[in-house]
């Protein structure tokens, strides 16, 4: 058969356009897992005030948690995952209030050390408990089996990041706009005085955002595991690009954080598929200093006054 | 209703006020007049618990329950709202969403209903604002925003402080014509205030505050004739500053 050029063009232009939105739809997928980690730092950032450098390890010891239901005690996944997050629900609160409450007149700078001191007590913890050696994390859900989206393929684990991500960032939001105690951590974070003054017990409702946070981690850190398998570093390098996403959205948005993530998940693959795989992790990096340089408050940020 | 008797409160090692004792009766507005730095603001902020450890010394009891030692988010519990001074709105909160954070100690769901209703009656125009931004009001339906989210605690003691700041003059007066009408629907109030003339118009009691002490207490209408207090308050707002002078010498002498 005869193939004319025009023919021959547009088919160019066809697989051109199939491999853009591949890599868009897989790059979402990844994002979103960023956009869960770096929803888990801004929820505590905007009504504690501290940076959460220990986000990805406290995601890392609830995905080892979940391991444990899952290896050792030979629970059927569901049930490993629920109880996961239940755990993940009490240790993200009791981190609030067994270590950040007892800081009296915390400075936000003296928290972040907090934080960090978190991390690393909780990487050695779980290199002792786990071990370092790199585990599988056994899931359902296969890296091979595929869907078809029209021309776009999605992995089976890629299209429940996807779906779980979308569900609990929905859940997120109806929380914070319909129910009485998500509105009051939305006023907390504007004004914590006067957000007593109405009776709110602000002490508690600080441990449910760290709480939140860390079931959103969890999540995220069980979703991601299948992938990246299970070892102590395995949060390091997603948690430095919810960062950049949080920064990119601007540290103070929710909706800025599931924005960041997504358009960095992109991004990255973007750059990955059409530059060269070895600058995908650097994107993040770029990305935090050109967004601190051009437009600190984010894409859409707002710095509000607070007021004494 | 509310006692308070001989409190010292200090910031740190500065004491702010001096032994004040003073009273509130059930239904009724009393007055706390004073310029600015005279402690009106920390008397309120220490009846409803803000200042952490204080009062250093003496005692405030509301309805017979001691409020010392007691955190606002308990205090807020017994029935007292304190309405702070300056816009203290959640900007980022709709309206409604402001509101409803006034009645966030309540769990009587058609109370609240009726009591949302009765501040969109007072304030109109914030049912005309329900689903916008609170930040994006004007400084008059912010304040009116103030005072209806106070009234949505259904509060039995209102603590009022500066109603009437920085509002236009004929914001001013509808302001105090709700603050007598919240009054005579129930609410006992403690309102502070510069403008003197105007609380003295709805207060029927009054208490004049300088540098920390009571210097003077009377009923409103007594307290607008006393000869000191026209001069050093209620003069002010129309002869200006030449008499500034005279009303320094004059403060003197209450010590």
């Amino acid at each position: 058969m005869h193939i004319s050029h025009p023919a021959r063009r547009t088919s160019d232009l066809a697989l051109f356009k199939a491999m853009l939105a591949q890599l868009i739809v897989s790059g979402l997928a990844t994002g979103s897992l960023y956009a869960l980690l770096a929803l888990g730092l801004v929820i505590v950032y905007k009504t504690s005030n501290v940076l959460n450098f220990a986000q990805g390890e406290m995601a890392m010891v609830s995905t080892f948690v979940a391991f444990t239901f899952l290896e050792t005690l030979q629970m059927p996944y569901l049930w490993a995952f629920l109880l996961a997050i239940v755990a993940s629900f009490l240790f993200g609160a009791a981190i609030e209030v067994a270590l950040l409450r007892p800081a009296t007149n915390p400075t936000p700078l003296g928290l972040i050390i907090v934080t960090l001191g978190v991390q690393q007590v909780l990487y050695g913890a779980a290199g002792w408990i786990w071990g370092y050696d790199t585990k599988t994390f056994p899931s359902p859900l296969s890296d091979t089996k595929i869907y078809r989206l029209g021309r776009v393929v999605l992995s089976e684990v890629n299209l429940w990041i996807l779906t779980a991500s979308i569900i609990l960032m929905v859940a997120l939001l109806l929380f914070f706009r319909y129910t009485r105690v998500g509105v009051a951590m939305r006023a907390i974070s504007q004004n914590p005085t006067t957000a007593r003054l109405m009776g709110t017990r602000t002490p508690w409702v600080l441990s449910l955002t760290w709480a939140i946070a860390s079931v959103l981690g969890a999540v995220a850190g069980m979703l991601i595991a299948p992938i990246t398998f299970l070892d102590p570093n395995m949060m390091l390098n997603p948690l430095l690009k919810a960062f950049a996403a949080a920064t990119l959205g601007g540290m103070n948005s929710l909706a800025g954080a599931v924005v960041g993530g997504g358009s960095l998940g992109i991004l990255e693959n973007l750059v990955g598929g059409y530059l060269t795989p070895e600058l995908k992790d650097s994107v993040a990096f770029f990305v935090i200093i050109l967004v601190l340089c051009l437009r600190p408050s984010g894409l859409m940020g707002r710095h509000y006054r607070r007021r004494v | 209703m509310l006692r308070i008797s001989n409190i010292e409160t200090s910031y740190g090692p500065i004491r702010a006020i001096n032994g004040v004792s003073l009273e509130v009766p059930e239904g009724r507005i009393v007055t706390l007049l004073g310029g600015n730095g005279a402690g009106k603001s920390t008397i309120l902020k220490t009846i409803s618990g803000l200042l952490e450890d204080q009062p250093d010394k003496g005692t405030i009891e509301f309805m017979g329950t001691r409020l010392n030692g007691l955190d606002p988010e308990q205090i807020v519990r017994l029935g007292i709202t304190h309405v702070q001074e300056g816009r203290t709105i959640f900007e980022e909160l709709t309206v409604e969403e402001n509101l409803l954070m006034g009645a966030y100690v309540r769990r009587d769901v058609h109370g609240v209903q009726r009591d949302r209703a009765r501040v969109l009656g007072h304030f109109p125009v914030l049912g005309q604002r329900l689903n916008q931004r609170a930040g994006t009001l004007s400084g008059g339906e912010q304040q009116m925003l103030v005072i209806g989210r106070g009234l949505m605690a259904h509060p039995r003691l209102m603590l009022l402080d500066e109603p009437s700041l920085g509002l236009a003059p004929a914001m001013v007066k509808e302001i105090f014509q709700i603050i007598k009408t919240i009054n005579e629907e129930g609410t006992t109030i403690l309102l502070v205030e510069q403008n003197a003339r105007m609380a003295l118009q709805v207060a029927h009691y009054g208490y004049l505050l300088e540098a920390g002490r009571i210097v003077l207490s009377d009923d409103a209408r007594a307290l607008s004739e006393n000869e000191d207090v026209r001069d050093a308050y209620l003069g002010i707002a129309v002869e200006g500053s030449p008499k500034g002078f005279k009303r320094y010498k004059k403060k003197k002498r209450w010590r």
